[in-house]
């Protein structure tokens, strides 16, 4: 066994035919006794010519942006409800404006449906299945106090409110009773959409919840309050964007 | 691997997004590599990655683990949605590797060449630099490994030692990557 210890470090010098004469001699005739090392050998072999198809060990890999992951988690409905309704976000389509090409699907097919939409007009039923949740996605534009702060909003509209998801990144960490807050402001006043800390990493992801509903406000935006624990003093605005109607 | 296809099973019910985020996290960063590899334009791969993602949990219920991995499965989606894309963007022909600051890559290369192509410098850029290096050395610069220690003044013994794990390092990374088994 120690004797294949002793070549079994030579194998990858050996796939490679880098050994030098003698040890290259002394490995093949090792080899041509010893089932396992053979076996070992054999892992190796693909390897070289592998490598040729990589041309190199230098290649570049790129990482994706860091706000990637919520425009992915954006098209995924936090319960995974209504898959059949579900349709394209808009900054999913092709950046040409072509919209993604879907599958065919036959008039056959759709005859079902249609025949169940014109029994429901017929029997006078006016309200519509419901449709799938509004997706909006903005870029928080960020405060001279907090320039290096980069934050993406996914706004989902829902009966009751309007669901956020929150990714920012190159936040100052909260300390002691700070905490961050997101608000829906509109000329009346503004609405809290939930609030949370940051750690040392100065980066967050996080899901927040407001009763407004974002088409009767301007302004998203998300705030320093330098004490949780007393609404009455308002901290500076750090991250904002204005919502559309 | 089996609890990523519990992942995907998850992408059916209500832990939908929750399973997406952990399968984005394991997946997602290599896929945008091969997307931007691909299409050389960092909005079309971040596109690709959306429309991934988005087939995966609109086809998670066809999901078969007998006819391949989770990994497998990623790949192929994101093969089709490569081959949509370029489809999409027609005539117009990708910036040159001078233009777009990427790597000079053969537009014209088969999509499963470049694939495997992409999947093995994967495996590379997970090894450590001095396994990259010695494996450099000695195969794409061609020295024994005796020029290998004099070069870089290890020792021979330290050498030969580190060839090997090297390799087999790589053999792992390339079987986790499922380029081979």
């Amino acid at each position: 066994m120690s004797r294949c210890r002793e070549f079994e470090v030579l194998l990858a010098a050996h796939v490679f035919a880098a050994l030098e004469p003698a040890e290259h001699d002394a490995l093949e005739t090792h080899l041509a006794g010893c089932a396992e090392c053979r076996q070992a050998c054999s892992q190796l072999r693909d390897l070289p010519s592998l490598l040729d198809l990589a041309g190199g060990t230098e290649a570049r890999i790129a990482s994706p942006p860091p706000l990637l992951e919520a425009s992915v988690l954006a098209a995924v409905p936090a319960g995974g409800e209504r898959r059949r309704h579900h349709r394209p976000i808009p900054w999913q389509r092709s950046r040409q404006g072509t919209p993604s090409r879907r599958r065919g699907v036959s008039a056959r097919r759709l005859a079902p449906a249609l025949a169940a939409v014109l029994a429901l007009v017929v029997a006078g039923v006016t309200q519509w299945p419901a449709s799938p949740p509004r997706s909006v996605r903005l870029t928080l534009a960020p405060s001279p106090l907090a320039p290096a702060s980069r934050a993406v909003a996914v706004l989902r509209s829902r009966p009751w409110g309007t669901e956020v998801d929150l990714q920012a990144q190159h936040l100052a960490p909260t300390h002691g009773a700070q905490i961050y807050e997101m608000w829906f402001v509109s000329p009346r006043g503004r609405v809290s959409a939930g609030t949370f800390t940051v750690g040392t990493q100065g980066h967050v992801t996080v899901t927040l919840a407001s009763a407004a509903h974002a088409g009767q406000y301007r302004t998203l935006g998300v705030t320093l309050e330098p004490d949780g624990l007393n609404p009455a003093r308002r901290g500076p605005n750090i991250l904002h964007a204005k919502l559309h109607a | 691997m089996s609890s990523d296809v519990t992942l995907v099973r998850d992408l059916c019910g209500p832990g939908a997004r929750q399973a997406a985020r952990s399968l984005y996290r394991s997946y997602g960063g290599e896929l945008y590599g091969f997307a931007l590899r691909r299409l050389r334009d960092e909005g079309l791969a971040e596109e690709l990655v959306q429309d991934v993602f988005t087939r995966a949990w609109r086809s998670a219920e066809q999901f078969e683990p007998s006819r391949g991995s989770v990994r497998t499965w990623l790949y192929a989606i994101a093969r089709n949605a490569v081959i949509d894309s370029e489809r999409r963007r027609g005539r117009r022909p990708p910036l040159s590797a001078g233009e777009s600051g990427f790597e000079a890559v053969d537009a014209a290369e088969p999509i499963e060449s470049a694939l495997l192509r992409y999947q093995i410098q994967l495996g590379i850029s997970r090894l450590t630099f001095e396994h990259r290096q010695v494996i450099e050395l000695v195969h794409f610069r061609g020295l024994s490994l005796n020029e290998i220690a004099q070069q870089t003044g290890l020792a021979l013994g330290t050498v030969k030692s580190r060839l090997y794990y090297a390799t087999r390092s790589l053999r792992l990374a390339l079987e986790e990557l499922e380029v081979i088994r």
